[in-house]
């Protein structure tokens, strides 16, 4: 919108569209990507009920190896039928918050309850206890931790319940099991193509997530922390995964959101925690983020 | 970026190492002409020597067996991310368990007693010596090459000062230990056929080769069926999607180890209980390192390591037939071929694999071949 003169949108290996710039509008063109009227922004009247306290975080503190603080003094509640979004600028110690929260890494300091039980650094949370509690995790990096990569669709769509009682039978897989698990989420979340045996490299950017959030939503869980939900996911496959948090949101689910996508947070959160240098730096309601405002938030103007 | 491949499975697990068996072989040919010999008939003489009669394809499966377990030994550690060359060492220390066992036992125990406890403790002793570099790597960043490689020198070590120093009988100049009682001796193929009325040569092949295709089935199985195995390959394909699902990649380590020193542990089964009948001091021959070739050639799967087996195998006793029919062709020339195989269908594998697939592109319905 800002570069060029002239713009040529495609869809299925077709040419739909040809206009000048300024005759086209963000909204028109995500239409004619999609093929239909896309709802991008904000639902009108998008109200929310929340609940009880599911996740509690208090005092966090982590050091990496080189000694440097990536969290300080990080405290948040998440409750049953909200969205939390952490806003900030990538590298301010989101990533590690997920990490933390999910048990993949345990803080130097801190206390963490979820769901009633009570973890401490000596006795952190592990990601299998994690999940058996009602914790699922949607990982920033789908390459490198949502999906083995050499490992078939159906492989990657049980990892972390591959030790649910419908998925094992003593020592061994129910492969036919997993395998109609997979088809059905597949089927669910519109993965395309919808063969369970191609491996997981071979699906797109879109499908991988699609895979990942079919897997982690799919157990119901009661707390969902999701990291970058949409990150390289096409038009179509954005809206479908927004529609789903918040279906999920809706259905009592406390949901933290993850994103450097301002417009995002903005459209998904009921509540907004700003993060910079591993700090909440403020934390406001959806009614009173503004982009200007939260911008000074996440860079520290405003301190 | 590497070009994908777009070979359909067959191609892949067929035609591409047929394709890549044959280089080898061509350039192999190259190599003998030079040297002033007949490449067809060294070649006819290789392929008799090793399937022409049954003895010569009882000796054929007797290399095979040793190949078959080092293989999988390879083969499951490199499913769980580590490359194992201390099968040979493994091979060494089972062998010894199995050996120390008889020894000790086969003059009071009998044969069904004694053979399972002779297998039991060669792979323990396998496992026993595959968990030390194991446990270095996991919890102290030891790289597992380096202490198996180690590994496979004290082994030896340990077995020639055994076998000097206590194992040997007194008066005895050879370096071997005393004769096991009857009961430790695994039936040879001959033996076992002769009980179902089948007339076979004597050969050194033995009831090993059950043992060895147990062990294939047995591995398809862990690896590819059980939670075990597939929290093994998460760990060996993508150690952070492991760590994300909560599986510690540290018992991995452990376990990968133990189950691949437990698969060299075997070879002493076929080597000393089917064949010698007594402690020897060069029975590994370094049927460990072949291990490596054989799961790199079988794609450290268990039937393309049979295969490989095979293929392994019948260079070694064909290769034999040969030096020993064709006056002037050593033994070396074989090992040479041998390295060829290797070179091709490892190394180069990815240089041929495009030629096959723009091969397959200019034949009429083929073109299924691009997936996904």
């Amino acid at each position: 919108m800002a570069l060029c003169d002239f713009v040529t949108v495609m869809r299925a290996g077709q040419v739909v569209q040809e206009l000048p710039i300024a005759a086209a509008t963000m909204e028109s063109l995500a239409e004619a990507m999609v093929g239909r009227k896309v709802q991008m922004g904000r639902l009108d009247g998008d109200v929310h009920q929340a609940g009880e306290v599911l996740l509690s975080a208090q005092e966090l503190e982590l050091c990496d190896a080189l000694q440097v603080l990536r969290l300080s003094n990080v405290s948040l509640e998440l409750r049953a039928g909200e969205i939390v979004g952490i806003a900030g600028v990538s590298g301010n110690g989101q990533s590690e918050l997920l990490d933390v929260l999910s048990g993949l890494l345990a803080p130097s300091k801190g206390e963490l309850t979820i769901c009633g039980q009570v973890f401490t650094p000596a006795y952190w949370l592990d990601p299998q206890t994690a999940r058996k509690l009602g914790l699922a995790h949607v990982p920033e990096d789908r390459h490198a931790r949502a999906l083995v990569m050499d490992f078939c669709a159906w492989e990657s769509a049980v990892l972390g319940y591959e030790s649910l009682p419908s998925f094992s039978r003593g020592p061994w897989m129910r492969i036919d099991a997993m395998h109609q698990a997979t088809v059905d989420m597949m089927e669910r979340f519109d993965v395309r193509p919808r063969d369970t045996a191609l491996l997981s490299s071979k699906f797109s950017g879109g499908n991988q997530q699609k895979l990942v959030l079919a897997r982690e939503l799919g157990q119901t869980p009661k707390v969902l922390l999701v990291g970058q939900p949409t990150r390289g996911v096409d038009i179509g496959a954005i809206e479908f995964i927004y529609s789903q948090l918040r279906a999920m949101r809706d259905a009592g689910c406390a949901v933290l959101l993850v994103s450097s996508e301002l417009d995002e947070i903005l459209a998904l959160s009921d509540r907004v925690i700003v993060m910079n240098q591993g700090r909440i730096a403020g934390e406001l309601d959806i009614a009173d983020c503004t982009e200007a405002g939260l911008g000074l938030l996440m860079t520290g103007a405003s301190q | 970026m590497s070009v994908p491949l777009a070979l359909p499975r067959w191609a892949d697990l067929v035609l591409l190492p047929a394709v890549c068996l044959a280089v080898a072989l061509a350039v192999a040919a190259g190599v003998v002409a030079l040297v002033g010999q007949s490449p067809p008939e060294v070649m006819v003489a290789l392929v008799h020597g090793a399937f022409g009669t049954l003895r010569g394809l009882s000796y054929t499966l007797y290399y095979a067996t040793t190949f078959i377990f080092t293989g999988l030994a390879v083969a499951v550690a490199f499913h769980g991310g580590l490359f194992n060359i201390g099968g040979e060492g493994q091979a060494v220390m089972g062998g010894l368990g199995t050996g120390l066992a008889a020894l000790y036992l086969s003059a009071s125990l009998p044969a069904w007693a004694m053979l399972p406890i002779m297998l039991i403790a060669g792979m323990l002793f396998g496992m026993l010596w595959a968990s030390v570099p194991a446990y270095l790597q996991a919890y102290r960043g030891s790289h597992v090459v380096i202490t198996t490689i180690m590994f496979n020198f004290i082994a030896s070590s340990i077995l020639v000062y055994l076998l000097v120093n206590h194992l040997r009988p007194k008066g005895n100049m050879a370096l071997e230990s005393a004769l096991f009682a009857p009961s430790a001796k695994l039936p040879g193929m001959q033996q076992a056929l002769a009980w179902l009325g089948v007339e076979w040569p004597a050969s050194p092949l033995n009831l090993s080769l059950v043992l060895a295709l147990m062990a294939c089935v047995a591995v398809y199985l862990f690896l590819w069926r059980s939670r075990a195995g597939y929290r093994l390959r998460a760990v060996g394909s993508s150690a952070s999607a492991a760590q994300y699902a909560g599986i510690n990649a540290k018992h991995q380590t452990l376990i990968a180890m133990a189950v691949s020193g437990a698969l060299a542990g075997m070879v002493g089964m076929n080597e000393i209980a089917g064949v010698s009948g007594k402690l020897i001091l060069e029975f590994v021959g370094g049927a460990g390192f072949t291990g490596i070739a054989v799961a790199l050639m079988g794609r450290n799967h268990p039937v393309g390591i049979l295969f490989a087996s095979l293929l392994f195998g019948a260079l070694f006793q064909g290769g034999a037939e040969v030096a020993f029919d064709v006056p002037g062709f050593s033994r070396d020339m074989v090992v040479m071929l041998q390295g060829l195989i290797v070179l091709f269908s490892g190394a180069m594998t990815y240089v041929i694999a495009p030629l096959v697939a723009g091969g397959l592109r200019l034949l009429p319905g083929v073109s299924g071949a691009r997936r996904g």
